[in-house]
């Protein structure tokens, strides 16, 4: 997992709960960076859950809770450190078909040992489905992400989430659904595949 | 925990990051300088390559404007090379629905060699296509042109192989031609004597 999202992490403790939660979070977290981590290293994802747990310990707050807040404070800040990637795009729908297809392709072009996530994305009767997977269990990230990024562009949509495979949090079906749409999940059978 | 012992730590832990980043740094830099090293090498040979290779072999941009044109095709097509690089390839053909079908496939209803896709993706050069090359106002020649297409990373490569009968000295030149990424091609010519 890319550094970025331990630093961000760490940034968010600390400027959300403060120092003293943020060095209780990493000192009893028993990770082997103890909190050192540079934006462009790699490191284990193993380490990010064993933050977040800690973390969890800290202020009692449920790890998906926590990292869903993650995800949406994450989100933030790859529109304020990438914002290259959301010219020209005024809607979500448009925007997270990107992450695979755009994103995700100029993330490998810098880091090729990057262990990304997949987003498989489908649309079927104006709605949006995301199918993620992944080799961490961060499905809560992925959709906090969605959800800011639903924010951000002020789509007027709920997100949907269906657990898929181990329901273990490595896979996981987002549907982004309009608000105006009639449709209640499990998806409509003319929309799987 | 005193306040300066918890900014103490942080700042261990800013130090440590960033001497890590710095040795990253300072790995990525010195993989820089090698592929660049590499390529260089690479392309002075390719240069030296296509510079003394007997056929004559044509590079030109999607605009159909000649990039690359060695010493064989200046001597094919009797003109030096300053005086065909930068200008636009029409001028070494007699204009021809069939020249600018050879040398620009895409715009051409069916492009050439269209189903002789190989399992690999690649496709063999077929369909060649008469042309005339042009020597100047008097001098004319028989030139046969034909597109092969491999699907390359950023989209279709296409190459061209041409054949070309000298009519005054008889004697036959074949063409194939480099690549085009999906943005320019290239011609080239080869002496089959």
């Amino acid at each position: 997992m890319k550094g970025i999202v331990f630093t961000e992490l760490i940034e968010m403790v600390e400027e959300d709960l403060g120092i003293v939660i943020a060095d209780r979070m990493i000192s009893h977290s028993g990770t082997q960076h103890q909190g050192a981590y540079t934006a462009v290293g790699t490191y284990d994802h193993g380490e990010l859950i064993r933050l977040v747990m800690s973390l969890s310990r800290e202020t009692a707050i449920p790890v998906p809770d926590l990292v869903r807040v993650f995800g949406k404070h994450l989100f933030k800040r790859f529109v304020a450190l990438y914002p290259q990637f959301f010219v020209g795009v005024d809607v979500a729908v448009s925007f997270l078909p990107l992450i695979e297809s755009y994103i995700h392709v100029e993330v490998r072009k810098l880091y090729p040992d990057a262990e990304l996530p997949t987003f498989e994305c489908s649309e079927c009767e104006g709605v949006l489905s995301m199918t993620y997977q992944s080799n961490g269990p961060f499905a809560d990230l992925a959709e906090g992400l969605i959800l800011a990024c639903a924010d951000h562009f002020g789509d007027p949509i709920r997100v949907e989430r269906e657990e898929r495979g181990l329901e273990d949090g490595t896979h996981a079906a987002f549907h982004l659904v309009p608000h105006s749409h009639p449709m209640h999940l499990p998806v409509e059978p003319a929309c799987q595949k | 925990m005193s306040e300066i012992t918890l900014w103490q730590r942080r700042f261990d832990r800013e130090r440590r990051a960033r001497k890590e980043a710095e040795t990253l740094l300072e790995e990525k830099s010195r993989e820089t300088f090698e592929a660049n090293q590499r390529l260089r090498e690479q392309a002075e040979q390719t240069r030296a390559i296509v510079e003394t290779a007997a056929e004559g072999i044509i590079g030109y941009n999607q605009n159909g404007i000649v990039r690359t044109f060695n010493a064989a095709a200046a001597e094919i097509f009797q003109r030096p090379q300053e005086e065909i690089i930068g200008t636009a390839i029409g001028k070494l053909f007699e204009n021809g629905e069939a020249a600018s079908r050879a040398l620009f496939p895409r715009t051409s209803k069916r492009p050439l060699n269209e189903d002789a896709t190989s399992p690999s993706g690649s496709r063999s050069p077929t369909d060649a296509v008469e042309v005339e090359g042009a020597r100047g106002p008097h001098g004319r020649f028989a030139c046969e042109l034909a597109v092969s297409r491999v699907d390359g990373q950023n989209g279709p490569l296409f190459t061209r192989l041409g054949s070309r009968f000298d009519s005054p000295q008889k004697t036959r030149i074949k063409a194939p031609t480099g690549t085009e990424n999906g943005i320019g091609g290239s011609v080239g010519c080869w002496n089959r004597t």
